[in-house]
């Protein structure tokens, strides 16, 4: 009777595993889709895509994911993100870690979060972008219908910014350090001023611009970097002091530095930094308003306009034997007549402020400069006042030991005897007629 | 009573027919780089001066009815009256300074790149303007030295 008894109830469970094993779910097939083509978060907050199928599978299906940033220069950096994936199959309440390449989604679900965890680093950065790609590897064993368009994600800054108003980007100099400040996130559109905004800038910028900067015991207080070859402006420079100090804020541009137009081609062609000198001559002229426009020796924003009896500007009533008073004394005196040419360049003629910067710029730039007598050009004049006025002349030696520093390449030397007819004569120097129409004839 | 309607007609009718009130000058000076530069004045009777950075002219004429149609179109759209305002700061050195003036309006931009929106289309026009209509290469400020 026992025997019988365990022998029925052996036979029963048989049976029940047997029915169970019929009624296991089996699915294999179902069609598969995404939530949207474009998503984004703030940095330090995690990226959520959510994956959902027709129907559930049996089996676990695998995901591959490809972070991919070769198509953005706005590229998200490695150390911006925790790259393992990680999934969810129960609407967030627990996750799962996948791998750097792979989710599952796991059999008897439908839908499936992916989570990608952005890092909060503190640090000033462009709104970086990246895009999901997403391969179902359904091998032989599924059948899986419809894609998952890849996935535009932009991961937004949360550092404070202030606007940036020529360049990309502004550094506040602190013990030679370059501590970016503010970025102008909608001008980054290439790889070089991304690198700028990443790494900062390179140190033989840094160097030079520390050291031209620093010999008029000076200083700038900021700089506010350009990189756009095919911009106007290369520099400007302005005293933000607002008690009359000196706070000198410079605004550079530096592709020029590294980039230049080829002779034949005219096309953009990468160069060693500052290899033609161009940027060295741009820095000097920003000097060159420094050492000229200061209120440490050269002007004096506390005597208003009617109290000064010499040159009044915008920075203030220039002081006595300053740069500015005697460049306008010897050249602005109404009963003063220059030959031309009157300006080392034609920026030159803007202004008296750009003139002796100009000039100052020029003196450095070009290997000599002649002597100059009453009948020579405005030009060399205007440079033999710099070579001959210690508070300008004493940088040109430290100047050019420490930067490559050259006429542009559309400029030539301005010698003593340099009137010449289109057709090659010489012009008196005091011929001031013949030497206008020559230079009208360039 | 006639003749003063007459006179009144013919005087609104001048004024809607007239660009500006007072001429329109568009003064835009040198950057240490390469941008133009260039003054232009516009008189209310569509007849013009182009003059380059040394106030040299370089062309005068009056305006075709298409270039007059456009600029009248910019000129409406700019909705501010009595402005008078400078914008960025005036200590800047080395950046292309912008003055324009016409009716009641008189504004100074420090940089090309604080132009307000309500002025870049003006600008704009003022820039093409300049370009098409000189035979010059366009006057800018890295040209060849002068020797």
């Amino acid at each position: 009777m026992r025997l019988k008894l365990t022998t029925l109830v052996s036979l029963l469970a048989l049976m029940l595993s047997t029915s169970c094993k019929k009624d296991e779910y089996v699915n294999l097939k179902a069609t598969i889709a995404g939530e949207s083509s474009l998503i984004g978060t703030v940095e330090g907050s995690p990226f959520i895509y959510n994956l959902s199928l027709s129907k559930e599978l049996s089996e676990d299906l695998p995901i591959k994911l490809v972070i991919d940033t070769t198509e953005t220069v706005k590229y998200i950096n490695k150390d911006d993100y925790n790259p393992i994936f990680e999934y969810s199959s129960d609407s967030g309440k627990t996750w799962r870690k996948g791998t750097a390449s792979s989710v599952t989604f796991p059999k008897n679900t439908k839908d499936l979060k992916i989570r990608l965890n952005t890092l909060d680093d503190k640090k000033l950065e462009v709104h970086e972008e990246f895009k999901l790609n997403f391969t179902v590897d359904a091998g032989d064993k599924f059948s899986i219908s419809g894609s998952i368009d890849p996935v535009e994600c932009i991961v937004e800054d949360n550092e404070n910014n202030i606007s940036v108003t020529y360049g990309i980007a502004i550094y506040a100099l602190d013990n030679n350090n370059f501590n970016l400040i503010a970025l102008n996130r909608e001008k980054i559109s290439d790889n070089d001023q991304k690198s700028i905004i990443d790494n900062g800038l390179k140190q033989e910028v840094k160097d030079d611009i520390l050291e031209v900067t620093s010999f008029g015991d000076i200083g700038i207080k900021y700089l506010e970097v350009m990189f756009d070859f095919s911009a106007d402006l290369q520099g400007f420079v302005r005293n933000v002091s607002k008690s009359g100090e000196d706070q000198w804020y410079m605004g550079l541009e530096l592709s020029r530095a590294y980039y230049t137009v080829d002779p034949v081609t005219k096309m953009k062609i990468r160069q060693k930094y500052n290899e033609n000198g161009f940027f060295g001559y741009v820095l000097t002229h920003e000097f060159g308003h420094i050492m000229t426009l200061n209120q440490a020796r050269e002007m004096d924003i506390l005597t208003g306009p009617d109290d000064c009896s010499r040159l009044y500007i915008r920075e203030g009533c220039a002081r006595e034997a300053s740069a500015l008073d005697g460049f306008n004394t010897a050249f602005y005196d109404e009963s003063v007549t220059l030959n031309e040419p009157s300006h080392v360049t034609a920026y030159a003629r803007t202004n008296i402020v750009e003139d002796i910067a100009e000039s100052f710029a020029y003196y450095n730039s070009q290997e000599d400069t002649p002597i100059s007598s009453t009948d020579s050009s405005g030009a060399l004049r205007k440079m033999n006042f710099v070579a001959n006025l210690i508070s300008l002349n004493k940088f040109r030696t430290p100047i050019r030991e420490a930067i490559n520093v050259k006429l542009p390449s559309s400029y030539s030397d301005i010698r003593a005897h340099f009137n010449r007819t289109k057709d090659g004569k010489r012009i008196s120097c005091i011929d001031h007629g013949k030497i206008a129409q020559a230079v009208k004839d360039r | 009573m006639k003749f003063l309607s007459l006179i009144l007609l013919a005087y609104c009718s001048s004024c809607s027919y007239n660009l500006v009130q007072t001429p329109l000058n568009i003064e835009v000076s040198l950057c240490f780089g390469t941008c133009l530069s260039y003054n232009l004045e516009v008189l209310p009777n569509s007849t013009y001066v182009l003059s380059d950075f040394h106030k040299t002219r370089l062309t005068k004429g009056k305006l075709n009815s298409k270039q007059r149609k456009s600029l009248k179109s910019i000129l409406t759209r700019i909705a501010l009256e009595n402005e008078k305002k400078i914008f960025g700061d005036l200590s800047i050195r080395d950046v292309s300074k912008i003055k324009i003036s016409f009716n009641s309006t008189a504004v100074e931009i420090n940089g090309r790149s604080l132009v307000p929106q309500s002025y870049k289309p003006l600008l704009k026009w003022a820039d093409e303007f300049y370009t098409t209509n000189t035979s010059r290469v366009p006057h800018r400020t890295r040209i060849k030295n002068q020797k």
